[in-house]
């Protein structure tokens, strides 16, 4: 009896160290858990700078400011799988779409339009 | 698998499925957000109801799982890219545009608009009730998503030791997808518990369910209708899940017919319930024009204007694709742990456990086969393909086996 309690405790011993050990694994290494973020997980705008790019949020302000529907990419960011997929995601409502005359392009990009707007990385011309 | 299941739990985990069906029902038909929020919460009423029911007593590793996934979701902004592109994206477009098929307006068309979008809805009521969206907390309603899934496969594990073993397997080998706002994680626990409720229904007689008859009519109508919303929500999680669905069912009819044991209507009823709102979902997709791409030609060299037949054809011809696929399917190591804990498992208890042996062995030897066909014939880049996503899909397989394996040799070990 006494024996097969031990054998009990053993087993849960175990498992239990590897569920913990996996938890903190999925939480450190994997997901990039935060207590900070567990407790502003419902607040406006927490920690967008974590989910995407600092040049996606840059963007993405630019794009507010004009307060349009809609904007365009120049063909090099366009060409960027990452920058066109994240900002269309973040930006929206506000839409990416190719007949837009508001065009968002790098800042060393010559566009033959005029600037709007302009921060260190980014251009936004309208076209 | 022969012990009564714990029916308390199967209710409640009945209770909400449906409420989950009821929230993706009421954004379909475009119902009011109160009604939509008063559902939410009864899932939550639901959840709490768990946490502190006496009936419930005994499930305290599990309560304490389903506290660790909510704070790890809710402790972790969604980065990765199906997450994000896929899922928290449509439910974002659904909570701003008011509309379950806003997508069908064809915008972004790489982000896959035909995909079912069960989840995105559940995560777009939350944000309704919230006010705002954010980069966070969406993705968290996929644990009350898994929470049916979750309570069926531990009621008919029963004993504790077998929970916790069952659930630190979860972890191990869907945790990360569980909680970063995949859908794969869900698909796989779901494939778990549709398998088992199938099974369940299909091939056990009226020794589970009860002692008398009135309890036995009841417990069968619970199953039944469980076993219709865990369908549901396998069909309208993700294409994957409509196969699953498809083929777990089809094995189930066939195994009848080899067993000459006869088909009852209500299986022909189940069947057609657990099809209705994914098949009411590709037909509004379809006729709004909205296509998976995957039915499209290739799009990559030497693909380009082959259709999916040709493509398979090309593909086989060529030996180093079949190294290829077998380095992400065969070699996937959490593959090779779940079968040799398969092999361990029927080596113990076959003799025991023939028929629910044989079910998930056809079952889960079929979604393999798809999965290769899948491969095949994709009309992406083939390394592209696999290397992007065999990791993603491979957990569903990995946790049928381990499910069964824990759950019919622990049970021998009594």
């Amino acid at each position: 009896m006494k024996q097969k309690q031990k054998k009990n405790l053993l087993f849960l011993f175990l498992v239990l160290s590897i569920c913990l050990i996996k938890l903190f694994h999925i939480g450190s290494q994997r997901i990039h858990f935060s207590p900070n973020i567990l407790f502003h997980s419902f607040e406006k705008n927490y920690s967008d700078n974590l989910a995407v790019s600092d040049i996606v949020i840059e963007g993405n302000k630019l794009i507010k400011k004009i307060n349009k529907s809609n904007f365009n990419l120049s063909n090099k960011l366009y060409s960027n799988g990452y920058f066109k997929q994240r900002i269309a995601e973040f930006s929206y409502p506000i839409r990416l779409d190719a007949n837009s005359q508001f065009v968002l392009a790098l800042s060393y990009e010559e566009l033959s339009c005029s600037v709007r707007l302009k921060t260190q990385r980014l251009k936004l011309y309208e076209c | 698998m022969n012990a009564k299941p714990d029916w308390n739990l199967i209710f409640l985990s009945c209770l909400i499925s449906f409420c989950i069906f009821l929230n993706y029902f009421f954004w379909s038909v475009n119902f009011s957000q109160i009604i939509k929020s008063i559902n939410f919460f009864t899932i939550l009423f639901f959840l709490f109801y768990f946490f502190i029911g006496k009936k419930f007593k005994n499930y305290n590793y599990l309560r304490l799982f389903i506290i660790s996934l909510l704070i790890l979701s809710l402790g972790s902004v969604t980065v990765d890219w199906d997450a994000r592109s896929m899922w928290a994206f449509h439910a974002k477009r659904i909570f701003l545009d008011d509309n379950l098929y806003a997508g069908f307006d064809k915008y972004m068309p790489e982000l896959m608009n035909a995909y079912p979008l069960l989840p995105a809805s559940l995560s777009a009521t939350l944000a309704q009730i919230i006010g705002h969206w954010n980069e966070i907390y969406p993705k968290s309603t996929n644990i009350l998503v898994l929470l049916p899934a979750l309570f069926v496969q531990c009621s008919f594990l029963k004993n504790n030791k077998s929970i916790l073993l069952w659930l630190m397997f979860v972890l191990l080998f869907a945790g990360r997808a569980l909680v970063s706002g995949l859908m794969d994680g869900l698909v796989a626990m779901y494939f778990v518990s549709n398998c088992l409720i199938i099974y369940f229904l299909f091939f056990k007689e009226s020794s589970i369910y009860g002692r008398n008859l009135q309890e036995i009519n009841k417990n069968k109508n619970i199953l039944f209708f469980l076993g219709i919303f865990c369908g549901i929500i396998l069909s309208l999680l993700k294409n994957e899940g409509l196969v699953m669905v498809i083929l777990l069912l089809l094995s189930a009819f066939l195994f009848k017919i080899y067993l000459k044991k006869k088909i009852k209507k209500r299986e022909i009823i189940f069947g057609i319930l657990v099809f209705i709102p994914i098949f009411i979902w590709k037909l509004l997709a379809t006729y709004n024009g909205v296509y998976p791409p995957y039915l499209g030609t290739g799009n990559v060299e030497p693909l380009i204007g082959l259709n999916s037949f040709d493509r398979i054809i090309l593909r086989l011809s060529e030996i180093n694709n079949y190294k290829l696929v077998f380095k992400y399917l065969l070699l996937n190591e959490k593959f090779i742990i779940a079968f040799l804990i398969f092999l361990f498992s029927i080596y113990k208890s076959f003799e025991k456990n023939k028929l629910i042996y044989s079910f998930v062995i056809a079952n889960a030897l079929i979604y393999y086969i798809v999965l290769y066909i899948v491969y095949f014939s994709t009309p992406y880049d083939l390394y592209w393909h696999l290397s992007s996503s065999s990791t993603r899909v491979m957990p569903s397989i990995v946790m049928i086996l381990i499910f069964f394996s824990v759950s019919t040799f622990m049970k021998n070990k009594e």
